[in-house]
C-alpha cells in the first residue's frame, strides 16, 4: 500500500482568481501580495525547521490552496528548493499540486513536472457547463477535458479528480454523466465529495435565504451510491468516505497521514500541522501572516497540546471515515486498551444492525454505517 | 401606633384584572416606593412572575397614608395571584387581614377566580369593598358589571367603586374607603401571643424569614417563641416591618403585619398557616385548624443526567423551603433511574417548579406525564392510592379502580353553553346547574374526573369562547371508573415513565396520540424505532421512526483534525440533554412536548 509512517508536509497557497461560492478554503483574489508571501513562507519553513529540529524522513510535500498553478514555475521551484534544502525528503517522496483548470498552460505543466512534481490533482468538480456556473467555477469542461489530456501528455501518472455531487437542481442522468466522464480519463483517483453548505460562504447565505434549496437527503444518498457503485464497478477501491483510488497504490499518501496521527507541518496561512502529539495552525489572513513573519514570528492562531483521550478519539473518529477502519491490534498497543471491550454495547448495536463489521483484525463501518459515520463517531468519544 | 390606625387588607380578583397594578398605584400615592424604583407590578418580584406577567406568590407590604381627615394610617397590603393553582395563597393571606379589595375587570366582568376568591373572603368574614378596574378600556361595559357583582354580593350600587390602576384614577378615593370601611385589627398586645404564619421564604443567608399577622399579644426580638404545629422552640433573631425591603424592629404587636426570622432552618418547623405563640406568655391554641395542602397532580422529575439526583435532591428541598405546597419522594424508575414523584397544586405549579430547578438549580430535568391520585380497590379488600401508573397491580388483582372527580364552575357569556355542553361530555363530565348571573351571563356547574382537566382542559374552554369564559375548581370525592393502564413500548421494551392510566373508551385515542407524538419528537436515530401502546398485552397502537440514513461530513478539511474533534465534542455535549430510554436516544423537549400533546382529536 502507498502509505507509510513517515512525516509529510503541506504549502498553503491563498490565492484565487475568482472565489467559488461553496469554498470556505482560506484563499484571496487579490493576487498582489503574491511574491511577497512567497518571501515570507520561504522564512516559514526556515523558522520552523529551526524551531522544531527535524531530523525526520519525509515522504509527501502537498502544494495545496487556494490555487497553486496560479504561481509561476520559479517561485514553485523556490518553494520545493527551500523545502528541500531544510527537510529530507525521500527519494520517491509523493509530490502534489493542485490545479485549476482554468489557469494552466501544457508548457507550465511540463515544467512541473521538471520541477520533480509527480501528483496532480485537478479541480474538475463536474461535466456539466451550467453546474460549473452554478458553482462560479473560473474554467469550461473544455478546458478540464484539456487539462487532464495535457496532464497525461506531460507524463503525469498519478492524476487525481475533484468531482462533487449534491448541487441544487443536479439530476441524475447529470450526475452519471460527470462521473462517467471523469472514469473516461481513467484517473488514478477521485474525490468525490457531496456539497456542504459552509458557514459564511455564499451558499450557506443562499440557502438560509432561500434562493437556493438543498438536496433532499434521498438523492444525496442515491448520489453517493452512484458513485460507490459505478467508481467501484469500475474497479476504483473506496478507502475513505469521499475518496477513491484505482488501486492502493494510488491512495492519497498525504491524506493518510490525516487520518492516521502521522505527523505532518503545514505551511501559509491557515495551514495546519500535527506534531509529537501537539496541533496547531496558522492564521487565516495573508497581510497577517506576512506582518508576523517580517518581524520573524511564526504566525500561529493556536497550538494545543492533545490529551490521551483526544489523542483515542481522533484516533477512532479518523480511522472509522477510512474503509480500512479501526485496526485493533494496533489500537490496543498504542493505547493499551481492547477496542472491542471499551465499547462492547456500542459495536456490537452496530454489527448486529448491519452498520459495521468485524474483519481480520479491523473494526469498520459498512456502507451503510459510512453513511451515518457522524452519527457513529459520536458513540465512540472518549472522555 | 394606636390600633386604630391599621388597616390590613388583601386584593383579591380573577386572574389578569390588575390587583398588582392597582397595588403599585397605592405604593405610589403614599410614596411607599420612589418613581425611580416603580416598576409595572413591582410587587411581582421573583424572576418568573416578572416574565409571565403573573403574580405567583402573595406579597405583602407596609405603607403609611395620610388620610383626608389628617390622621396618619397604616396600610398592610397583601397581593395575591389569581390563578387556580395558587388559590391556598389567597386563603392564607385572607386569614391574615379585615378587609378585601374585590378587584373586577370592567371589561371582562366577573369571572371564576373572582367568585371563589370572593367566597373565600366571606368564609373568613372580612369586609369586601367591590372595585370595578381597568375603566378607561373602550370595552368596558361598566353598568353590566355592576349588575353582576350587585347580584353576588348583593351591596348597592353606589358601593361599588371604579379605578383605572393603570391610569392611575380613582385611587384616592379607594385610599379614603379603605380608612371608613375596613376595620381596625382587634386583640391585646397584653394577651398571649398569637401570630399567624401567612407566608414563609428560605434566604439562603438568614434561614426561613415567615411573613406573620400579629392576633394578639407583642413579640420582642430575642423572644423565646414556639411554632403550634411542628411545637419547636427558637429565639427571635429579628422582627421587623415589610416595605420593599425589611425594616427591623424591636417589637411587633397585635394588630400588626411583618416579618420575623428565628434561626429556623427548615420550613417544616415553619409551616404556612401555623401559629406563632410565646414559650413564656402561651396561648393555648392556634388561631387556624391547621389544614396540610393536597396536591392534586402528581409527576416524576428525574435528572437527565443521573449524576444530579442529589443536586435533584438539594434543590426540591430548597424549593419547598419556599414553597410548602410541593410534595415529593424519591422513586426509581428502570428508564429513567433515580428521580422524585412529586405532587403539584396543577400544571401550572409543576411548570413553575420545572423553569425554577433549571433557571436557578441549572439542572436539566424530564418531567412525566402528570397523573392524579388513584384509589384502587383490590379484590381481597385492600385499598391503596397511587400517585404513579406503574404502581397499578396487574389487572388480575384488581376489582375496581376509583379516580378523583372535581366541582367545577365554568363562568361564561351565555353565547358559548352549547360549545361548553360538548366540552363537557367530551371530558366525560357530569352537568350539575346552571345559574344566570345577570341576562347574559351564566355560572355552570359540572363534576369532572379531575384527569380530564389537568391537561389541556383550559386551553380548550379558552378558545371555544374566545377566551371568556373562566373555570374554578375544587375537589369533589372519588368515584369508580372504567380504567386502564396503557404501556408505551420502545423497540419492544415498556418504558415505564411513559405509562398512564386513562379511560377505557378514551385508551385507543390514547395510545395513538402517544406513539404520534413520540414519533414527531424522537430524532431519527442510527435504528429504526418501533413504537408501540399497548394495555397489557394487546398492542393497540404503533408507528415507527425511520432509521436516520445520512449523516456524514464530505471532508475533513485537510489536515484541520481539530475542527472536527471539536464539532464532535460539542455534539456529545449536545446528547448529554438527551435521556437514553432502552436503545433510543430522547430529547429532553419530547417529555415536555407530551405535555402541550392535544388530547382531543
Ligand atoms: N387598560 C388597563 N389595563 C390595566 C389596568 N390595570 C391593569 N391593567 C393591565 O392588566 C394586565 C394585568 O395586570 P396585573 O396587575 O398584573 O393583574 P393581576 O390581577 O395582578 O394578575 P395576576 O397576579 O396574574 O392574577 C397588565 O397588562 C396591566 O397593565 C387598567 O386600569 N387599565
Ligand atoms: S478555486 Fe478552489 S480554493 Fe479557490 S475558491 Fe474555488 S474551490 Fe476554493
Ligand atoms: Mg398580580
Amino acid at each position: 500500500m502507498n502509505i507509510s509512517r513517515k512525516s509529510g508536509l503541506y504549502i498553503h497557497i491563498p490565492f484565487c482568481r475568482s472565489k467559488c461560492g461553496y469554498c470556505d478554503f482560506y484563499s484571496i483574489e487579490d493576487t498582489s501580495l503574491t511574491s511577497t508571501f512567497i518571501n515570507v513562507l520561504l522564512t516559514e519553513i526556515e523558522l520552523t525547521a529551526s524551531q522544531v529540529k527535524v531530523k525526520n524522513q519525509f515522504d509527501t510535500l502537498y502544494i495545496g490552496g487556494g490555487t497553486p498553478s496560479l504561481l509561476s514555475t520559479n517561485q514553485i521551484n523556490d518553494i520545493i528548493n527551500t523545502i528541500s534544502k531544510y527537510f529530507n525528503l525521500d527519494n520517491d517522496c509523493e509530490i502534489t499540486i493542485e490545479v485549476n483548470p482554468g489557469t494552466l498552460d501544457p508548457t507550465q505543466l511540463k515544467q512541473l513536472s521538471d520541477l520533480g512534481i509527480n501528483r496532480i490533482s485537478i479541480g474538475v468538480q463536474s461535466f456539466i457547463e451550467d453546474e460549473l456556473q452554478l458553482l462560479d467555477r473560473i474554467h469550461t469542461t473544455d478546458e478540464s477535458i484539456n487539462a487532464i489530456a495535457d496532464c497525461r501528455q506531460v507524463g503525469f501518472n498519478n492524476i487525481n479528480l475533484d468531482l462533487i455531487f449534491a448541487l441544487p437542481n443536479q439530476t441524475t442522468d447529470n450526475w452519471n454523466y460527470t462521473l462517467k466522464k471523469a472514469l473516461s480519463f481513467l484517473p488514478e483517483h477521485l474525490s468525490v465529495y457531496n456539497l456542504t453548505y459552509e458557514k459564511e460562504t455564499p451558499f450557506y447565505k443562499n440557502l438560509m435565504e432561500g434562493r437556493i434549496h438543498r438536496l433532499d437527503e434521498e438523492k444525496e444518498i442515491e448520489y453517493f451510491s452512484i458513485a460507490h457503485s459505478l467508481l467501484t464497478d469500475s474497479g476504483y477501491k473506496h478507502y475513505e468516505v469521499s475518496n477513491y483510488a484505482r488501486s492502493e497504490f494510488y491512495y492519497s499518501r498525504q491524506n493518510y497521514k490525516y487520518w492516521q496521527h502521522v505527523p505532518y507541518l503545514g505551511f501559509g496561512p491557515s495551514a495546519h500541522s500535527f506534531w509529537e502529539n501537539s496541533r496547531w495552525a496558522n492564521i487565516r489572513s495573508v497581510s497577517g501572516y506576512i506582518s508576523k513573519l517580517r518581524q520573524k514570528e511564526l504566525p500561529r492562531s493556536f497550538k494545543e497540546k492533545l490529551k490521551t483521550h483526544q489523542l483515542i478519539s481522533e484516533h477512532i473518529f479518523l480511522a472509522l471515515r477510512t474503509y480500512q477502519g479501526v485496526f485493533l491490534i494496533d489500537f490496543e498497543r498504542h493505547f493499551g486498551i481492547n477496542f472491542l471491550k471499551k465499547f462492547v454495547r456500542e459495536t456490537q448495536e452496530l454489527i448486529d444492525n448491519k452498520l459495521a463489521i468485524i474483519h481480520d483484525d479491523f473494526f469498520k463501518l459498512t456502507e451503510k454505517g459510512m453513511l451515518i459515520c457522524d452519527e457513529i463517531l459520536l458513540k465512540f468519544t472518549v472522555e | 401606633m394606636s390600633i386604630d390606625y391599621i388597616r390590613n387588607f388583601c386584593i383579591i380578583a380573577h386572574i389578569d384584572h390588575g390587583k398588582s397594578t392597582l397595588a403599585d398605584r397605592m405604593l405610589e400615592l403614599t410614596n411607599t416606593i420612589s418613581s425611580r424604583d416603580l416598576v409595572d407590578q413591582v410587587l411581582d418580584d421573583m424572576d418568573l412572575e416578572r416574565e409571565r406577567g403573573i403574580t405567583i406568590k402573595s406579597h405583602a407590604i407596609q405603607m403609611k397614608y395620610r388620610a383626608n381627615s389628617g390622621d396618619m394610617y397604616t396600610f398592610n397590603l397583601i397581593d395575591t395571584p389569581g390563578h387556580v393553582d395558587f388559590s391556598f395563597e389567597v386563603f392564607r393571606s385572607l386569614a391574615a387581614c379585615e378587609g378585601a379589595l374585590l378587584v373586577v375587570d370592567a371589561a371582562q366582568g366577573i369571572e371564576a377566580q373572582t367568585l371563589s376568591n370572593l367566597y373565600l373572603a366571606i368564609e373568613n368574614d372580612l369586609h369586601i369593598i367591590p372595585v370595578i378596574n381597568k375603566i378607561d378600556l373602550p370595552s368596558a361595559e361598566i353598568d353590566s358589571v355592576k349588575n353582576q357583582i350587585i347580584q353576588v354580593i348583593g351591596c348597592a350600587e353606589d358601593e361599588i367603586y371604579l379605578v383605572s390602576a393603570k391610569k392611575g384614577r380613582g385611587i384616592k378615593n379607594i385610599m379614603e374607603v379603605i380608612v371608613e370601611q375596613i376595620p381596625p385589627p382587634t386583640g391585646l398586645a397584653d394577651n398571649p401571643a398569637q401570630a399567624l404564619i401567612f407566608d414563609s421564604v428560605f434566604d439562603p443567608y438568614r434561614g426561613v424569614i415567615t411573613y406573620i399577622r400579629i392576633f394578639e399579644g407583642k413579640f420582642n426580638k430575642n423572644d423565646a417563641i414556639k411554632f403550634f404545629q411542628s411545637s419547636k422552640q427558637f429565639e427571635v433573631d429579628e422582627i421587623g416591618i415589610l416595605k420593599l425591603k425589611r425594616h427591623p424592629v424591636d417589637s411587633l404587636q397585635a394588630g400588626e403585619v411583618g416579618y420575623l426570622i428565628s434561626g429556623a432552618k427548615d420550613v417544616h418547623e415553619t409551616k404556612v398557616g401555623d401559629t406563632i405563640t410565646l414559650v413564656k406568655n402561651t396561648a393555648d391554641k392556634p388561631l387556624l385548624k391547621y389544614k396540610e395542602i393536597h396536591p392534586m397532580v402528581f409527576s416524576g422529575i428525574y435528572p437527565i443526567n443521573s449524576d444530579d439526583f442529589e443536586h435533584l435532591r438539594e434543590s426540591l428541598d430548597k424549593l419547598y423551603l419556599n414553597d410548602s405546597s410541593l410534595v415529593f419522594e424519591p422513586e426509581t424508575s428502570q428508564a429513567l433511574g433515580f428521580g422524585f414523584r412529586c405532587g403539584f397544586l396543577g400544571l401550572l405549579h409543576m411548570e413553575i417548579i420545572q423553569e425554577r430547578l433549571e433557571r436557578e438549580y441549572k439542572i436539566s430535568i424530564i418531567n412525566t406525564l402528570p397523573n392524579v391520585v388513584y384509589r384502587v380497590h383490590l379484590n381481597n379488600g385492600d385499598i391503596f392510592e397511587i400517585d404513579n401508573p406503574t404502581k397499578l397491580p396487574p389487572p388480575g388483582k384488581i376489582n375496581y379502580i376509583e379516580e378523583p372527580y372535581i366541582n367545577a364552575q365554568i363562568i361564561t357569556p351565555a353565547d358559548y353553553i352549547g360549545n361548553i355542553m360538548k366540552l363537557s361530555r367530551d371530558r366525560r363530565g357530569v352537568f350539575v346547574n346552571t345559574q344566570y348571573l345577570d341576562t347574559s351571563r351564566v355560572d355552570m356547574n359540572f363534576k369532572f374526573p379531575l384527569s380530564e382537566v389537568i391537561f389541556d382542559f383550559f386551553d380548550k374552554l379558552k378558545s371555544l369562547s374566545r377566551g371568556y369564559a373562566s373555570l374554578d375548581y375544587e375537589m369533589d370525592e372519588y368515584q369508580r371508573s372504567n380504567l386502564v393502564k396503557i404501556d408505551i413500548l420502545i423497540n419492544g421494551e415498556i418504558i415505564d415513565a411513559l405509562s398512564i392510566i386513562a379511560h377505557k373508551d378514551k385508551a385507543y385515542e390514547w395510545g395513538n396520540r402517544l406513539c404520534r407524538k413520540l414519533k414527531e419528537l424522537i430524532p431519527r436515530q442510527m435504528f429504526e424505532v418501533a413504537l408501540q401502546a399497548a394495555i397489557g398485552s394487546k398492542v393497540i397502537a404503533r408507528t415507527n421512526v425511520k432509521a436516520l440514513r445520512k449523516n456524514v461530513t464530505a471532508k475533513c478539511y485537510g489536515g484541520d483534525i481539530t475542527r472536527k474533534r471539536k464539532l464532535l465534542e460539542k455534539q456529545k455535549e449536545g446528547k448529554k440533554r438527551m435521556k437514553k430510554l432502552g436503545s433510543v436516544e430522547i430529547p429532553q423537549e419530547a417529555f415536555l412536548a407530551l405535555l402541550s400533546m392535544d388530547t382531543d382529536n
